[in-house]
């Protein structure tokens, strides 16, 4: 019996399902025309709260809906329902964050997309429970308006796991509480290096002392320096219209791709 | 807590791999120097994950890619995760090296396998 080895290549990207997925399901809510936002942050930054205060600045522009995701009860979703916003709830059991297959089963119970994966490029599939009626930038074809325009997925408590996994969302808001300091960057880089703002919540605590917003922005700027830092309150309101215009500004580039994508994709989407 | 299933998946991809009744005596995976999971954790895990599969003895040899370079690599490495300017691609899981693979990228380089013996006649 020989004892020699042998090297088989591999050369595969161990999350490649997920990142497909992901892929998969970003390109459906385009052509669909939902944009989704995915919010992380640490347990109590303050995530409902923000939520609960900032929807109120999108529903004249947007149709939004929420998905929230515990390990366990639907203490967030019942929060936001009472409230008069739609909310579906993931429980994740032990699962520490999100990814694409289960945003894709609260979209699913959004109404927003079939609980299976379709392959990217075919059309029809998304919002088969919406309500009839013209999709923005389709006026006169037929096409659904999806049910919810703009999705904000409540990613699990978490600084660290959370950054690891692609949900499919077209845009990352992490969120970073006063309290929890401002060195947050240095301590849990990845978090912070993928997503496209920042929001400084309960900023009504904010003591330039103890907590330094201009280190805070240099720290983040140097781990993407595209990133866009608002300090936030959920209860003065300070800083939420900014907030609302920079993801009403980023979902309205995003729904117009989706229109123009339309006019390229001409009879498919009839 | 991530590692699980991430260990869970190296082992998938590396039994898929290997052909059948081989032996699995090495395993290398490139994780991105974005990604929180530290080798010491990852082969931990793995221990107790392979125990009983063909990669029951194995070796998990894990190499970090290096920092990034001082000219906001890491701002390119976050576009690929989803802005609205530049959708995702699905080749961008694909272990090409590119930015968002040096960051956050966990790639299965290569297993290293000891064929089961030959069988002489019936």
């Amino acid at each position: 019996m020989s004892d020699s080895t042998r090297i088989i290549d591999v050369r595969a990207a161990v999350l490649q399902d997920n990142d497909r997925l992901a892929a998969s399901l970003k390109e459906e809510l385009r052509r669909g025309g939902t944009f989704l936002v995915n919010l992380m942050g640490s347990p109590g930054a303050g995530k409902t709260s923000l939520l609960a205060a900032l929807l109120p600045l999108l529903a004249g522009r947007f149709r939004p809906a929420v998905i929230e995701a515990d390990l366990d009860s639907k203490v967030d979703a019942d929060a936001l329902e009472a409230k008069g916003w739609r909310a579906a709830q993931l429980r994740t059991g032990g699962f520490c964050h999100l990814d694409a297959f289960m945003v894709r089963r609260g979209l699913a119970e959004l109404g927003l997309v079939d609980e299976t994966d379709t392959a990217p490029g075919a059309p029809g599939e998304i919002c088969a429970a919406g309500i009839a009626g013209d999709a923005p930038g389709s006026a006169g074809r037929g096409r659904k308006i999806p049910p919810y325009d703009l999705v904000f997925v409540e990613n699990v408590g978490n600084l660290i796991c959370t950054a690891q996994v692609d949900t499919g969302a077209a845009m990352n808001l992490a969120l970073l509480s006063v309290p929890e300091g401002d060195d947050k960057p240095l301590k849990y880089p990845p978090i912070f290096a993928m997503a496209d703002a920042i929001a400084v919540t309960k900023a009504d605590y904010l003591d330039r002392e103890t907590f330094d917003l201009a280190a805070l922005r240099g720290r983040v700027a140097a781990l993407k320096p595209d990133s866009r830092v608002i300090a936030v309150s959920a209860r003065s309101g300070e800083g939420l219209a900014e907030l609302a215009e920079f993801i009403a500004e980023r979902a309205a580039a995003w729904l117009s791709g989706a229109a123009r994508g339309d006019r390229r994709a001409g009879p498919r989407h009839l | 807590m991530h590692e699980l299933p991430i260990i869970a998946r190296v082992l998938d991809l590396a039994t898929a791999s290997a052909p059948p009744g081989a032996e699995i005596v090495r395993i290398r995976l490139r994780v991105g120097y974005l990604c929180d999971a530290e080798p010491l954790w990852l082969e931990r895990y793995f221990r107790t994950a392979a125990r009983g599969t063909q990669a029951g003895s194995a070796q998990l040899v894990v190499t970090r890619e290096a920092g990034p370079p001082p000219d906001g690599a890491a701002a390119k490495a976050g576009a690929p995760r989803g802005t609205a300017d530049t959708p995702t691609a699905a080749g961008a899981s694909e272990p090409d090296r590119s930015a968002a693979d040096a960051a956050f990228g966990y790639v299965l380089e290569s297993i290293e396998v000891r064929d089961a013996p030959q069988r002489n006649g019936p």
